[in-house]
């Protein structure tokens, strides 16, 4: 592992609060207030981006900030891992920066300052996550996001905003207190904090205490991933303005859960701790349930954003399936859809933001014709659900190719079979919403161009253009997930 | 009390770069005959945190004393507040037990007085207070009778250097307990807190924000020096069950008034409680008996002065300045009054344990202890009682950030209120202190392990 000698991950650690304390203090002035989210948030893409060369070429790097006490520091771990998500809220949080300021200005929204200083503490709560070098930097960071992302939630400051605002941090600090436990147990045992490829957990000892501080991690960083029966707050959460459904699903909260998921998998546990403790079958199990059973739900959902909510379940647990699967190509399956997943479903969620702003309607059943009047809004939700499906040319098809790939591997017929049905499924309640969308017409309705406003249509038309070039291009992610794999599986990736 | 703070911050540092204790007999007559001050690791930097909290908090309640107190008692009132502080610091120093009730006596009497200068009710629970501080005080002072008869001094190095050759007595046990039990009423410890939320929500509110923070810290304080300095720790923590039994009554404890604390919709009642449930965590950790339980213990007693100084000093200007403490008409006025509003908020995110901040790293080292001790049970309360502050701290935000506010607009903005200003730099200093000992944690448990005590643990 090398020391590190440069700032850049520190100034990425501290740019978006920095962002977020400038949005606070011109406040009053609109303009300067949306120029400092956007140059804060193509800054810190910027400076993510220009750390990937060097992690590709020499490996992860850590930077220990400040000890506190034996075992307990502040510290950044630059790996291919974390750097992915890293990049991936980056880059997505720009585009949703200019999409978040014109759905604000459109709808004439209130309290935009606290909106947007709360949205740039909510990113770099994420990229903090990202970067985390040990479970305590982890975990600041993950209450970071968590409080920071509650005001948001609870932003129509109507009496459902509120409860659904209560729901969330319901759970998810209900949840942060299961991690605490598990935290505090793992240093007990273990004596340090910090990840490593594999997992610092060796595979004795006692047993009965390491299966509960697995399951606790589990429900701690699962109600964030929303695994069922914890994924309760996830819809309700979908009363908050549009871009914060599209931060809350493909950028920052549940993936971060996601992400936490896969780090204590690889990097707390290791797979082999965690055959020897059983763990992967039983929990796969779990997750395949929650893989199948939302996408059930989602079928019956009318309200178009509840309806990619519970796809959103599905996802996240597809991408969790992918990483317990502990197969290598597994891991890369799920690195690559955790990436890709989100550059999809933030396209499918700024859709149904700009078609709300456009025309007031919400319900999937109002959808009929509606390719006609908004084309570029329709085509880019056609390019996004066709990704989820899994159709090539976009980019979804890649990543559950290497999952299907990890389960033959693994030779876990099973999940192939889960990770077949939920595509099924995924096109079952995808393919009506397009076909009403551009073959059905709404008697009574003239059907002329009503575009949303640009600032709307051009971040979701680039994001889909995106999904389809990481088809074209996975290299990246590829070759950062392939880091990763060989990290944690020496000697079985070619 | 600037002069005060400026003293113990060198004898602070001066301690730190010697670790060597210091110590002080008062008229010449050396110890055991004569009355001993002595200041070592466990104690040093508690003296800084009082003579510091008591100057921010003297800085801070001008405006509120000059609304609440009458213009003929002021010069009393201050004198009283005085009075305390020379209480509390005589407790933190002194190394004799009598010498020590006395001092208690003292800071308790003035507290009586203090809280009785207090709103309609505040006689009632101040006479309350005096009578539960009065039965307390008796326990500690049958205690120490007991340790006199037993060994003929009252000096507390030279006791402890005598004590262990008569562990087995039962005598002894007896005057542990009555030690223990007087000084669980002084700092408020479930089910003996019962003339706490009484007392401290109808005092005069400058008065609650420094009788809150400090007193019962350091009669915990207290406790601690008698468990590990003037017993031997193998006595108080292994000896007898007694603390893993008032472990247990402490949970009950945490868990009672975090619920209280919950169902409370007055804040600074609402604050009171939690200042329950804080004690609570200081005999957790002792009960989890081992080093790692302790430190964050005494770690905890410190952290818990600087953000309960805080949340009640915040409460205290935005009661000012609103003239109401009731949750329900704390609405929206984050609109009014940014300031407080949001240190106030900050200091509940310390409370509720959220890393930066100070409340953080004391749970977890207690978090540690527990869970070294085999003690579950206790560890899941600790963060159950957490999602109950929790609950407490986003209900506020809850109501001042997220919920529309009703006519504060005939509130005169903040920048005209007299003292905003002052007032705003105190509360920011508060903040910054939180936010600067959690990341000095590290330093901090390295200084209290170096207290001779622990190492026998």
């Amino acid at each position: 592992m090398r020391e590190m000698y440069h700032l850049t991950p520190i100034m990425v650690f501290l740019l978006p609060f920095f962002g977020a304390a400038l949005i606070l203090l011109t406040g009053k002035r609109q303009l300067l207030r949306d120029f400092w989210t956007i140059v804060v948030s193509i800054g810190t893409f910027l400076l993510v981006a220009s750390l990937v060369p060097d992690i590709i070429k020499n490996g992860a790097v850590e930077y220990h900030l400040l000890k506190f006490y034996p075992g307990l520091s502040l510290k950044i771990k630059v790996d291919a891992f974390g750097l992915t998500f890293a990049l991936l809220s980056s880059f997505l949080w720009i585009v949703v920066s200019f999409y978040a300021i014109g759905y604000m200005r459109s709808l004439r929204e209130h309290n935009e300052t606290r909106f947007f200083a709360s949205f740039s503490t909510a990113m770099g709560g994420a990229i903090g996550v990202a970067l985390s070098g040990n479970l305590f930097t982890l975990y600041m960071f993950y209450e970071i996001l968590t409080i920071s992302t509650y005001p948001l939630v609870a932003h129509k400051e109507t009496e459902e905003a509120r409860k659904a605002g209560r729901k969330y941090l319901a759970y998810l600090l209900s949840g942060a207190a299961f991690v605490l436990f598990s935290m505090a147990a793992t240093y007990f045992l273990t004596g340090t904090l910090d990840f490593q490829s594999g997992g610092f957990i060796r595979p004795q000892g006692n047993e009965n205490l390491l299966k509960i501080i697995f399951i606790s991690f589990v429900i701690g960083f699962g109600t964030k991933a929303a695994i069922m029966p914890l994924h309760e707050w996830l819809p309700s959460a979908m009363v908050a303005p549009t871009p914060v459904s599209a931060l809350l699903h493909a950028v920052a909260v549940v993936k971060a859960g996601v992400f936490c998921v896969l780090r204590v998998i690889l990097y707390v546990f290791g797979p082999e701790a965690l055959s020897y403790l059983n763990l992967p079958f039983i929990f796969a199990i779990i997750v395949s349930f929650t893989v199948i059973f939302s996408n059930i739900i989602a079928i019956s959902q009318d309200n178009l954003k509840r309806r990619l909510a519970f796809s959103t379940v599905n996802n996240l647990s597809i991408i969790i399936l992918g990483g317990i699967m502990l197969s290598p190509m597994g891991v890369i399956g799920a690195m690559l859809h955790l990436v890709f997943h989100g550059f999809m479903k933030i396209t499918l969620f700024m859709c149904a933001g700009a078609i709300f702003v456009r025309t007031g309607k919400e319900l999937v059943s109002q959808l009929e014709g509606i390719g006609a009047k908004m084309p570029f809004t329709m085509a880019a939700f056609t390019v996004g659900a066709l990704g989820l499906i899994g159709i090539p040319p976009v980019a979804g098809f890649l990543s559950k190719w290497f999952l299907c790939m990890g389960a033959i591997e693994g030779r876990t017929w099973g999940f192939l079979l889960v990770f077949l049905l939920s595509a099924l499924l995924d096109a079952v309640y995808f393919l009506p919403i397009i076909y009403e969308a551009f073959f059905k017409k709404r008697p009574y309705e003239k059907s002329s161009l009503q575009e949303a406003p640009a600032s709307l249509v051009v971040p979701l038309v680039i994001t889909a253009l995106a999904s389809v070039a990481l088809f074209i291009f996975p290299d990246t992610f590829y070759l950062l997930a392939e880091e990763v794999a060989k990290s944690i599986f020496p000697g079985r990736v070619k | 009390m600037a002069f005060c703070t400026f003293a113990a911050l060198t004898i602070t540092f001066n301690i730190s770069a010697t670790h060597k204790s210091l110590r002080y007999h008062i008229g010449g007559w050396p110890p055991p005959w004569g009355i001993e001050y002595a200041i070592d690791e466990l104690n040093s930097f508690l003296l800084p945190a009082l003579a510091l909290i008591g100057l921010l908090v003297l800085l801070h309640c001008r405006q509120s004393v000059k609304r609440e107190i009458p213009e003929d008692k002021i010069h009393v009132f201050y004198a009283l507040i005085l009075l305390q502080m020379t209480g509390l610091f005589g407790m933190t120093v002194t190394s004799d037990i009598f010498n020590l009730y006395v001092l208690l006596e003292i800071a308790s009497f003035s507290a009586y007085g203090l809280i009785a200068a207090g709103k309609r009710g505040a006689e009632f629970a101040a006479f309350r207070y005096m009578i539960f501080g009065t039965i307390g005080a008796c326990a500690y002072l049958l205690g120490v009778g007991y340790l006199y008869i037993l060994t003929g001094s009252l000096n507390m190095t030279d006791l402890s250097q005598i004590l262990p050759r008569i562990y087995g007595s039962t005598t002894l046990l007896a005057g542990f307990t009555f030690l223990v039990l007087g000084l669980g009423i002084k700092m408020a410890f479930f089910p003996l807190h019962i003339w706490l939320p009484d007392a401290y929500s109808t005092a005069p509110s400058q008065v609650s924000t420094l009788l809150a923070p400090l007193f019962t810290k350091v009669s915990a304080y207290v406790l601690f020096r008698l468990v590990l300095n003037v017993f031997h720790p193998f006595y108080s923590l292994s000896l007898y069950p007694i603390f893993s039994l008032l472990g247990w009554i402490a949970a009950g404890g945490i868990l009672y008034a975090g619920v209280m604390a919950i169902a409370q919709s007055d804040v600074r009642r609402m604050l009171c409680y939690i200042l329950v449930v804080e004690i609570g965590y200081i005999v957790f950790g002792l009960s989890a008996g081992n080093r790692l339980g302790l430190m964050g213990a005494i770690l905890h007693i410190l952290n818990d002065m600087f953000m309960m100084a805080l949340l009640f000093a915040a409460w205290n200007s935005i009661n000012l300045l609103i003239k109401s403490s009731k949750i329900a008409d704390w609405h929206g006025i984050n609109k009014r009054y940014p300031l407080p509003i949001f240190t106030f908020i900050l200091g509940g995110l310390a409370v509720i344990g959220i890393p930066p901040f100070c409340g953080f790293f004391s749970k977890w080292y207690l978090l540690l202890g527990l869970i070294k001790a085999n003690n579950f049970i206790f560890a899941a309360i600790l963060l159950v009682s957490s999602l109950f502050t929790a609950i407490c701290f986003f209900r506020i935000i809850e109501a001042v950030y997220l919920t529309p506010g009703n006519n504060h607009s005939r509130l005169p903005p903040s920048p005209r209120t007299p003292g905003y200003l002052k007032e705003g730099i105190v509360l920011g200093l508060l903040t910054f202190t939180l936010i600067i000992l959690g990341l000095a944690s590290g330093y901090l448990m390295e200084f209290i392990e170096k207290f001779s005590a622990l190492g026998t643990l």
